[in-house]
């Protein structure tokens, strides 16, 4: 059975910062827990043992950011494509041209319709319930795969660990010279959504990091507004107890450090549990 | 008395500048957010003169609110108070929920990291 989120009282466009996880009735982790009954969560029985949902979740959630490199044409996303890229919380516009049944900013979890019934276990989704991840097999959605290249450069970013899952399955983190060069490629984030760089691009002047690597896609993710503003006030303000705000501390960090940092702080955000 | 009552009125205006800190940030507001800390940095400054910040802070390491503990044990660090403080913040780091985990988890990493006693 596959996970839903759970609509009640919380309608298309609902802020996450405002209503909660929309996966509350699973504590907030579709990928192992179900609710059948409506009444409890329970782990999903997948046949024993860690199977590659399971797999793919430990990866998610240990991974640490890849090196990109950047794409070209022959080196594009298809690869990714073919090998697994993550959901994001509401289809981009543009998927509704291209793929049947799916509705402008609904749930990418729609996209299960697309694929058929003897591919649904390739289907993984990822920790938070708010991105789905999945593999795709050769071939599969092979018609779509142009129209939804640049999608999936804007879903690898939502769960990195899937960017680094299709990294090590041969397939491409794509970066860009500049953010303006990824939001030119990817587009604005979506209704009432802003991007929001995982490592600051201040870092670039800071800590020494390129601008390509802070401007790849695993390190740029869709938030809502709100969100986004009370993320950027915390990075922007001094804690108790420090010398200086958040984002000056991080200074000197390893990207690998701050892009851990900053991940926490997005996935209690996903979440619903930023407060 | 007045002793008393001074300490007692510090505590909880220092208690409401941590929590107003969290608040401001709910609001997108880092520039009121640090009013909050400016506050609370002249209400640690004074007490640490007169040699009585941990008698002024020691309670609210159990405070209820976890903003408060934060704080309390984010200003204990480097005093004679510093190992429970320690144990404050490491067991706000693993909270799952909030802002104020990964905070905490920042502050014992550059604490740590620079040394400082």
């Amino acid at each position: 059975m596959r996970p839903k989120p759970d609509r009640n009282g919380l309608g298309p466009g609902t802020n996450i910062s405002k209503g909660g996880s929309r996966y509350a009735y699973v504590d907030g982790n579709p990928v192992v827990r179900n609710d059948p009954t409506g009444n409890v969560a329970q782990i999903v029985d997948r046949g024993g043992g860690c199977d590659r949902t399971c797999a793919m979740a430990s990866l998610i959630n240990s991974s640490a950011p890849q090196a990109p490199r950047q794409a070209s044409t022959d080196d594009s996303l298809l690869g990714g494509l073919r090998h697994g890229f993550a959901g994001f919380l509401y289809a981009p516009p543009a998927w509704a041209t291209v793929i049947p049944g799916v509705a402008p900013n609904s749930l990418l979890m729609h996209m299960s319709m697309a694929i058929p019934q003897d591919q649904q276990d390739a289907f993984v989704f990822a920790t938070m319930g708010l991105a789905a991840p999945f593999e795709v097999e050769a071939g599969l959605l092979r018609a779509e795969t142009t129209a939804l290249r640049t999608e999936a450069a804007v879903d690898a970013s939502v769960t990195p660990g899937v960017a680094a899952a299709a990294e090590a399955r041969g397939g491409v983190v794509e970066s860009y010279d500049s953010f303006a060069a990824f939001k030119a490629a990817n587009g604005p984030a979506g209704e009432d959504m802003q991007w929001h760089h995982i490592v600051e691009q201040s870092q670039v002047g800071r800590s020494g990091f390129t601008v390509s690597r802070v401007n790849s896609v695993d390190n740029i993710v869709g938030l809502p507004e709100d969100v986004h503003g009370q993320i950027s006030a915390y990075y922007s303000s001094r804690p108790r107890g420090f010398s200086t705000t958040v984002r000056n501390t991080l200074n000197g960090m390893s990207f690998e450090d701050q892009y851990q940092f900053g991940i926490d702080v997005i996935r209690r955000a996903f979440a619903g549990e930023l407060w | 008395m007045s002793d008393s009552l001074n300490l007692s009125e510090a505590r909880q205006a220092y208690a409401e500048h941590a929590t107003g800190y969290w608040s401001e940030i709910r609001n997108s507001d880092s520039e009121a957010a640090n009013r909050h800390t400016e506050a609370g940095d002249v209400i640690v400054s004074a007490w640490r003169g007169a040699g009585r910040l941990t008698e002024l802070l020691e309670p609210l390491l159990q405070d209820s609110s976890a903003q408060v503990r934060y704080a309390s044990a984010s200003d204990l660090l480097g005093t004679e108070l510093s190992d429970r403080a320690i144990a404050v913040l490491e067991e706000l780091q693993a909270d799952p929920k909030g802002l104020v985990a990964p905070t905490a988890r920042l502050r014992l990493m550059t604490w740590r990291r620079e040394g400082v006693t």
